[in-house]
């Protein structure tokens, strides 16, 4: 007998840990989160950080990846077929070694480099052009390098997705500048892009300098990469937009 | 409650929570069993429960025992009852 209610009290405890599960996990993780925060707080090291940040970077490349896939399914769909060939060139000679955001690569006219190609450092960033060709090597110049002046367009995340043409200039160390009207809707963070049908991607605005009564504001872009850290760039040497 | 009964709720109760925050799951289910084994019943099931509840629902083939730690803690009380019945029935002057 006494087995019997036994059993049936552990049955009818098992029944009511059932009903209450989801409402109390949520309340013991309301609880106990700071806890485990401070806890996780306290034994975090640097390399943990730095692991941390890698797997949030891995996994937003992927999506980025995803999105890009998608982009270019979409524009062939839609009759724009945009293709190119890339030529992977290793990096010779890098600032402060070369002068005036500057690269040495490994290709040249041999590898069918030509004078004006552009430079990227991987998927669609753009980050300079061939400025000099020789036969097995090539000096290209990088966007921020003094003196440098592109056409670009500012991708303002708006709700009007406001696209504002700009004149960027190089001021050296892999940063950029434009002149913007003063009241533009351009704000830190904004994506500067070259234009065309590849979209391809130039600079993250850093900073805007906009003083009361001046009728421009100043844009600061930076290159999305360090020039001083590359090891590998990829050289554009044939692109062709197919039009269906 | 005496000083032993203190004692041995204090260190499951240590034994579950270091366990949970190391983490190192051996070390709750080390003192859960402590607690079922050395007879508090009930604080025994309800630290599991809580455990089960942090850990949230198991899945793969534990998915079928609902509240595993419960359920060790359950499996413990009931093997000490049995074995400490058995070891009273041995010990009875009846059986000497």
């Amino acid at each position: 007998m006494r087995a019997f209610f036994s059993v049936v009290a552990v049955v009818a405890l098992f029944a009511i840990f059932s009903l209450v599960r989801t409402g109390s996990e949520s309340m013991f993780w309301r609880m106990f989160a700071p806890v485990y925060a401070a806890r996780n707080a306290l034994f975090a090291s640097d390399a943990e950080h730095v692991r941390a940040q890698l797997a949030s970077s891995l996994a937003l490349a992927a999506d980025r990846e995803a999105l890009r896939v998608e982009n270019e399914e979409l524009k062939r769909r839609l009759g724009r077929n945009v293709s190119e060939t890339r030529i992977l060139g290793a990096i010779l000679q890098r600032p402060p070694a070369s002068p005036y955001d500057t690269l040495v690569i490994d290709v040249g006219s041999q590898d069918g480099v030509v004078l004006g190609n552009y430079v990227s450092a991987g998927g669609s960033t753009r980050i300079g052009r061939v400025s000099q060709v020789y036969a097995t090597a090539s000096r290209v110049t990088l966007f921020s390098a003094p003196g440098e002046e592109h056409q670009a367009l500012v991708l303002a995340r708006t709700p009007e997705d406001t696209v504002l043409p700009i004149n960027v200039g190089g001021q050296g160390g892999g940063t950029l500048f434009a002149e913007v009207p003063a009241g533009s809707d351009v704000v830190v963070g904004d994506t500067v892009a070259f234009p065309g049908i590849d979209s391809s991607f130039l600079a993250n605005i850093t900073y805007v300098d906009a003083q009361e009564g001046e009728s421009f504001m100043l844009l600061y872009m930076k290159l999305p990469l360090n020039p001083l850290e590359l090891r590998f760039v990829e050289v554009l040497t044939q692109q062709s937009h197919d039009t269906e | 409650m005496t000083q032993s009964s203190r004692f041995i709720y204090a260190v499951s109760f240590i034994l579950v929570a270091l366990g949970f925050l190391m983490p190192l799951w051996p070390l709750s289910i080390a003192g859960i069993l402590l607690a079922a084994f050395s007879g508090r019943i009930i604080f025994a099931v309800l630290v599991a429960f809580v455990l089960d509840i942090a850990w949230g629902a198991p899945t793969g083939l534990a998915q079928y025992l609902y509240f595993p730690v419960t359920l060790v803690a359950l499996v413990s009380i009931a093997v000490r009852l049995l074995s400490s019945r058995f070891l009273l029935q041995r010990g009875s002057p009846e059986h000497l």
